[in-house]
């Protein structure tokens, strides 16, 4: 266990070091001259000599190894530069939202699981039901709407209408831990629903898939109650490619995160990383990409490891 | 005799046809895509107001309002208007970006998956490489490097989403060149090209469309979602996730500024996620069992 473990981490090495060197490369591929977007629009009369002589101090004029190799250094030390725009630092910026993002997600990713397991499981046992007709085309429904849209409904209802949550923010923690949760319901649910609506699609046909091996057969011939055959025999089997979807699923997360923090003003990196593309911060949006990809990938690492747990015949030699 | 040369002409498609006639979602998604192609088409008939029309004098009218059946927006533009216009937008974005990404997806899974080797394992790298990112993040991530605006979107997403028929067509691929006719055809002398495009890529068709279905479905929401945050079209446009972009600042005054664009998103989401479906059953009758 322990020698998948450290091979597995091994194996992440060279995805991290691509991921670095695309977010490196940023400031190379965005179309202009490094030195005027890392001096933001703060600057508007430059002289050219004077681009020169930053170009020289910044260490533009290296070869791009010698650049990328400093610049992984720094990164690898938690230093990622300072903000074009408020001259933070970074590194420091992105961590303190970090929290709030992973208790976005995680809630989001529980409330989809919530909802997706059980529908899932009941839309396979009653097959062709009216439950199944009802959970299937509200699954579809959730594949199909834009989260955006979910969020700005559910906010104009509970929030301006009925006034039972909050609109905006997260409220902090010590004004107590319901105060965060009334906050969180809103955001973790519009993100959570399409989640599990893929998640709900996936349970269904996983389990039905199940249903149809031999063991269930067997175990059902022996006389066992149903609800044993469901949970122990089919639900444990049918489990392990929904974990692997959970797994990339939160990288979608991740990527709606983005959006719905934006519209609950959730102190969270996925509205810092859409601020700081608005004011084309580029050290920002740089940090802010290569943590978000940084989080994707140990989560799939976990998921990774998770199996071996799921499933004692992977063992990966 | 002429039993059997009727029985030749019953192509795999028309089998196809006939069982994806017997869905009725999946027919009720084809009757909504073509609706909306006809709508796109005949914008400029059926629109009562061109999209960018403004009337400082009734601004935030509420749906139902004489001449304006869904209201009007902050500048006192037709919203029912703008939703017309705003068909041509999406379905182009969704034709274009799946376009974009199933032509490049189609012939790197292809090559890969035909010539195996050191080519298959440059192009499956890549491929597991984009795998490592979080796709929506790295859709903004490119429009944030080329600047925001519909055009960025659409490359930003093709570029993100290739990935996934390369992985498709090359695993179809694998199992393909493995049997007779491949043999047959390269034993008569047909080039690489011919074998990979002419003899197995027809063969591979089926899945490729299916998720180019769905593929179109997950253009229109993704490139929304770009716009809506500003990544995309810009607010002037009558682009649906930019209308919902202005519209969200309006929820307590004019909630119906973000309610219809939305709801116009989701019914040509769906349309084109029930008509996936349907192919999906339709070409792999086994799964419906």
């Amino acid at each position: 266990m322990l020698k998948f473990i450290i091979r597995r981490l091994l194996q992440a090495i060279p995805t991290l070091l691509g991921i670095s060197i695309v977010v490196f490369l940023m400031v190379h591929l965005a179309p202009g001259d490094p030195v005027l977007i890392m001096l933001g629009s703060q600057e508007q009369a430059i002289t050219p000599e004077r681009i020169e002589e930053l170009r020289e101090e910044w260490g533009f004029n290296d070869p791009l190894y010698v650049q990328y190799w400093r610049w992984l250094k720094n990164a690898l030390r938690g230093d990622l530069g300072k903000s074009i725009y408020t001259g933070q630092d970074v590194f420091k910026t992105i961590v303190e939202r970090i929290p709030a993002t992973l208790l976005l997600t995680i809630s989001s990713m529980i409330v989809a699981i919530a909802i997706s397991l059980p529908v899932g499981i009941i839309s396979a046992v009653r097959q062709y039901s009216a439950w199944d007709y009802i959970g299937m085309v509200g699954a579809l429904l959730g594949v199909s709407m834009p989260a955006f849209w979910l969020a700005l409904l559910s906010m104009y209802v509970f929030s301006l209408k009925l006034g039972w949550l909050p609109a905006t923010g997260m409220g902090h923690f010590s004004q107590g831990l319901g105060t965060v949760i009334k906050h969180l319901i809103l955001p973790s649910f519009t993100l959570g629903f399409g989640m599990a609506a893929m998640t709900t699609r996936l349970t269904r046909s996983s389990m039905l898939e199940v249903f149809r091996q031999d063991y269930i057969r067997t175990a059902k011939a022996k006389g066992l109650s149903e609800k044993v055959v469901i949970y122990r025999h089919a639900l444990k089997n049918a489990l392990i490619p929904i974990v692997t979807v959970i797994g990339t699923q939160f990288g979608s997360l991740l990527g709606g995160a983005v959006v719905t923090e934006t519209i609950f003003a959730w102190p969270g990196m996925g509205r810092q990383a859409i601020a700081s593309i608005q004011r084309r911060d580029l050290p920002m949006i740089q940090g802010n990409v290569l943590l978000m990809c940084l989080i994707f990938v140990l989560v799939n690492l976990i998921v990774d490891i998770s199996y071996t747990w799921l499933d004692p015949r992977i063992r990966y030699d | 005799m002429d039993n059997v040369s009727q029985q030749k002409k019953r192509s795999l498609w028309i089998d196809v046809w006939a069982r994806f006639k017997k869905n009725r979602l999946a027919m009720v998604g084809l009757f909504i895509i073509i609706v909306l192609y006809l709508i796109a088409i005949f914008a400029d008939v059926l629109a009562p107001y061109p999209y960018d029309k403004m009337n400082l004098s009734n601004l935030y009218a509420p749906p139902g309002t004489p001449g304006h059946p869904l209201g009007t927006d902050e500048y006192g533009r037709d919203l029912l208007s703008r939703l017309i216009y705003g068909t041509r937008i999406s379905l182009t974005v969704g034709l274009v970006v799946v376009a974009m990404s199933s032509a490049i997806g189609v012939t790197l899974g292809a090559i890969a998956g035909y010539y195996g080797g050191w080519v298959d394992s440059i192009i499956m790298r890549i491929v597991d490489f984009l795998y490592a990112f979080p796709f929506f993040i790295l859709a903004i991530t490119i429009v944030a490097i080329l600047g925001p605006s519909l055009y960025n979107a659409m490359l930003a997403l093709a570029l993100v989403n290739w990935v996934g028929y390369a992985r498709m067509v090359r695993g179809q691929f694998l199992a393909l060149k493995q049997r007779e006719f491949v043999e047959a055809a390269r034993a008569v002398g047909a080039s690489g090209f011919r074998i990979m495009f002419v003899h197995l890529l027809p063969n591979a068709l089926g899945p490729v469309i299916v998720q180019m279905s769905l593929g179109v479905a997950g253009a229109i929401l993704s490139a929304s979602g770009l716009s809506f945050l500003g990544l995309g079209a810009d607010l002037r446009s009558a682009e649906w996730g930019a209308m919902l972009n202005a519209g969200k600042d309006y929820l307590r005054s004019a909630p119906h500024l973000a309610t219809y664009p939305g709801l116009a998103i989701m019914i040509t989401v769906l349309a084109f996620n029930f008509v996936g479906d349907g192919l999906r059953d339709a070409l792999d009758p086994r799964l419906k069992q």
